[in-house]
This record gives C-alpha cells, sequence and structure tokens, in this order.
C-alpha cells in the first residue's frame, strides 16, 4: 500500500471509530482532537495489522500522532 | 531521557532492563500512552499503603466500554463477569466480598490437594520424551482449582487453560475489541457452567466453596445477587490458575537454567525452601503493575498529583530495586530481608497469598526431583506471553535425559 492509500484507509477507520464524517478528519492534527479513547486506537493498531500483516505495536498512535505522521511511519516499516 | 513503553523491542523477552533504566533515569513518569508511571519501591509501597487512594473499577470500565465492544442483539458479559472481583471493589463493599471469598476458601484444606496434584501431574509425563514446563505449571494449579471448586471431569483441560487465560487478560492494558469480544465469550460459557452449579449446589454436593457461598449467602441479610456470586468463582478460578501458572512456569525456568539451584532445594531444610520460595516469588511475580487512582490531592516522591489522577504502579521494578534488595537480579536463596510486593500489600494484598505461599513450599521439592529426569537443550528460549500487565511463559519444551 502506498502513502495516500494507508491514509485513505486511516481516515475511513477514524471517522467510524469517531463517530464523524470522513470529510471533517483532518489529516495533520494530533489523534487527540477526535476524542479517541485508547480502546479505540488500539482496535486500529489491530486492524491496521491486519490489513498490512504486519506486528504494529498498539504503541504507534502514540508516537505519531496524526494521520500524516502515522502514515509516514507505516511506509517506513514496509 | 527515557520514556516508559512496553513495546520496545525485546520487552515481553526482558521488561525488567527497561524499568530499571526507567527506575534509574525517571522514577516517576508519565509513560508512552500519557498515564503516570512509578518505579521505585518505597513510592509504590507508599501508594499500595495509602489511604488517599482507591482501585479502578473494572466492571465499570466494562460497562462504559461495552456498547462499543459487544456486538448489537449480543449479551455483554464483560462488566457482569468482573462486577464482584475483590481487587476491583472499594469501601465497605471490598471488605465484605473479600471477607466472604475468604471465609470460602478457608473451607478447604489445601494441603492433602497440593501433595495429590503434584503425583497427578507426573503420573502423566513417566515416559515422556520431552515436556513442556507450562503444562506442568498449568496441571497442578488445574487440579487444585478443580478440587477447590468441585469440577473435576466437568469440564476439559484445554477450556479451562483458554478461560483463565482470557479472562486474566481482561485486566491487561492495549487489549482490542477483537480481544474483549472473544473473552465475553468466555465470560459467557462460564455464566452457564457455573449457573448450573449454583443451582445444584447443596450441602451434600461436592463443590464445596459453590454450596459455601449459596448457603452464607441465603442466611445473610443483604446477600449478593447469583451473578455477582458467580463473577467471584470466576475470579477464583483464574487468580489461583493463571497467577499460579504464570508464577511457577517463570520459576522452574529458572531451575532448568540453574543446576545448583536445582541441587540447593533437593537438599534444603523446611526453614530454607520458606525462605527460597520469597525469593522466588519475587523474581517470578507475574503481576508486573497494578493502578491506583487519587481520591485526593496528594504528594508522592515529591510529585503533586491532583484528585483522580490514575497511576500505574510497576510492581516489576519496585521488586528489583538495588535500594531495598542488593543484585536484585540475581536469585540469593538465602535473602532474608524481602519485602517483595508480588502480592500487593495494605488493603487490597492478594488473599490467596497465604494458599499461594504453601503451593510453592510444597511442589518446590517434588518438582525439581522430578524435572532432574529432563534437562533445558542449549540455545533453547522460552516462547513469552504478550502480556504485560501479567507476565508469563506461554511454552518451553525441556527434554528427557537419554540415559535416566
Amino acid at each position: 500500500m502506498n502513502k495516500e492509500e494507508i491514509k485513505s484507509w486511516l481516515i475511513k477507520m477514524i471517522a467510524e471509530e469517531a463517530g464523524v464524517q470522513p470529510e471533517a478528519v483532518q489529516t495533520d492534527v494530533s489523534f487527540e482532537t477526535f476524542q479517541l479513547d485508547s480502546l479505540s486506537m488500539i482496535t486500529i493498531s489491530y486492524e491496521l495489522e491486519k490489513l498490512l500483516d504486519k506486528e504494529i505495536d498498539p504503541t504507534f498512535f502514540w508516537q505519531h500522532d496524526s494521520i500524516d505522521k502515522l502514515a509516514d511511519a507505516v511506509q517506513q516499516l514496509a | 531521557m527515557i520514556q516508559w513503553n512496553p513495546y520496545t523491542p525485546g520487552y515481553f523477552e526482558n521488561p525488567y532492563a527497561h524499568v530499571a533504566q526507567c527506575r534509574t533515569e525517571l522514577p516517576i513518569q508519565k509513560g508512552i500512552h500519557k498515564e503516570w508511571v512509578i518505579f521505585g519501591h518505597k513510592e509504590v509501597k507508599e501508594v499500595l499503603r495509602s489511604a488517599s487512594f482507591r482501585v479502578l473499577n473494572l466492571s465499570d470500565y466494562f460497562k462504559e466500554k461495552e456498547p462499543l465492544i459487544v456486538a448489537p442483539g449480543t449479551c455483554p458479559f464483560l462488566a457482569m463477569g468482573t462486577q464482584t472481583w475483590i481487587m476491583y471493589l472499594n469501601g465497605g463493599e471490598h471488605t465484605c466480598v473479600r471477607n466472604l471469598a475468604d471465609m470460602a476458601l478457608r473451607q478447604i484444606d489445601f494441603k492433602p490437594i497440593i501433595a495429590e496434584a503434584v503425583d497427578h501431574c507426573f503420573a502423566q509425563y513417566s515416559n515422556k520424551a520431552t515436556v513442556d514446563i507450562v503444562d506442568i505449571a498449568t496441571q497442578i494449579p488445574l487440579y487444585i482449582v478443580e478440587k477447590m471448586l468441585g469440577i473435576s471431569g466437568l469440564c476439559s483441560y484445554e477450556q479451562l487453560k483458554r478461560f483463565s487465560h482470557l479472562v486474566a487478560i481482561s485486566q491487561d492494558i492495549f487489549v482490542s475489541k477483537h480481544t474483549y469480544r472473544d473473552i465475553n465469550e468466555e465470560f459467557r460459557w462460564a455464566f452457564t457452567f457455573f449457573e448450573q452449579l449454583y443451582q445444584q449446589a447443596g450441602e451434600q454436593n461436592p463443590q464445596r466453596v459453590i454450596s459455601f457461598l449459596k448457603q452464607f449467602n441465603h442466611a445473610h441479610t443483604e446477600p449478593l445477587e447469583k451473578n455477582e456470586i458467580i463473577s467471584l468463582i470466576i475470579l477464583l478460578l483464574m487468580a489461583a490458575l493463571e497467577t499460579t501458572k504464570d508464577t511457577m512456569s517463570v520459576m522452574l525456568y529458572e531451575i532448568m537454567k540453574d543446576k545448583q539451584l536445582g541441587d540447593y532445594i533437593l537438599s534444603a531444610t523446611d526453614t530454607e525452601i520458606n525462605v527460597l520460595s520469597e525469593e522466588l516469588i519475587r523474581i517470578a511475580s507475574p503481576l508486573q503493575y497494578t493502578v491506583r487512582v487519587a481520591d485526593e490531592d496528594v504528594e508522592i516522591g515529591g510529585h503533586h498529583f491532583p484528585r483522580n489522577t490514575k497511576l500505574f504502579l510497576c510492581l516489576a521494578s519496585a521488586n528489583r530495586d538495588p535500594d531495598v534488595f542488593p543484585d536484585p537480579d540475581a536469585i540469593q536463596a538465602k535473602r532474608n530481608y524481602n519485602p517483595h510486593l508480588s502480592f500487593g500489600s495494605g488493603v487490597h494484598s492478594c488473599l490467596g497469598a497465604r494458599i499461594a505461599r504453601n503451593e510453592i513450599r510444597s511442589w518446590l521439592k517434588p518438582v525439581t526431583k522430578h524435572l532432574q529426569h529432563y534437562h533445558l537443550p542449549a540455545d533453547t528460549k522460552p516462547v513469552w506471553q504478550k502480556t504485560i500487565f501479567m507476565r508469563g511463559i506461554k511454552s518451553l519444551t525441556v527434554v528427557h535425559n537419554p540415559s535416566a
């Protein structure tokens, strides 16, 4: 998956978990903005792990705390 | 500066190097998840014994999250299954349920059961070429739990092993909704299973602990609900099986690694076994963290914590604090001063500590004797569980000695 595809996937997942429209999800703001709790973030990391077939630490979301930063970090894993 | 992160490479194999670095460089800090973590023995013990802190209620957390975790139309069991778990209760409710559980456990004479458990376990392994020490560490406490609850032969080894492990994971951090759903299914099984036993329980039944809880409850002015009793039974099962399994598997690994330790155990007196047991409990503590919440503004280790601050207390680090335990990573068989926090401290100290100590003191010598016929092949490493709050080995195979 390229960076844009990862970003689109993250937008969709975050919109779903935060209960907002995908258009409202900005990619350069901290995940805290979406008021996602740790349960949602851990669940997204689990889904990301399945999507990429690669181990993703749940703490990845705390270390790379926006969609842009996370997509960059995920790409570097590949 | 070091930041606590249990996903640091190598953490699951050896968390002690990372927590020691945290304790040395920043003993009170905000970890990767932005909660406060405390690493020093003095401060951890102070919080455990302080009346200014309460425990976090796991069942309330599940009540809030269940609509997000469990699929619509599915019965949620997470909050119900954990509602009378003693370690998550506060005040009068905690005292009441703790006393009830303590009385129930005192109905059983564990000593002969522990001896039977060791014999029963090794009868199955007498001719096996290889043995997974986690199976030994599961079968012995499982036999005791089955006798304690009167459920011998009523459900399979695999079912109880899976149930106990998943239910224990419900207390961990970084758990996904998918795992919580699996745990929910295990609770569903347990409620069906134990409800039936609860209905049948009476004076003549072998389910002495369950019968005691039922009878006591009937005579009480403010009885617990049936589901609250089942939640308590689930806790007794999980705590007796999972913590013992995790403690024992790590202890057996240490014994298999160090022939001198095995020899010492075989020639030790009862007093020496008691002292060594405490040391092994310190080293192998399965409970690595516990959580407290400040009930008021409070100062710990020079840090001010406002009311409602959540603190992670790193027992794993406190148990290896060199200010209290010289040469903390070494097993010192004769370590006399051993104020470890493996069973916690204060009002929430482990209810099963007395039984756990008796178990370890009883099996240490006979199990070591049996394991003398086995060796750990060179370069064999354990597969560790990927859990943070509870540490234990997932599997470790030892091989029968050729000439034995």
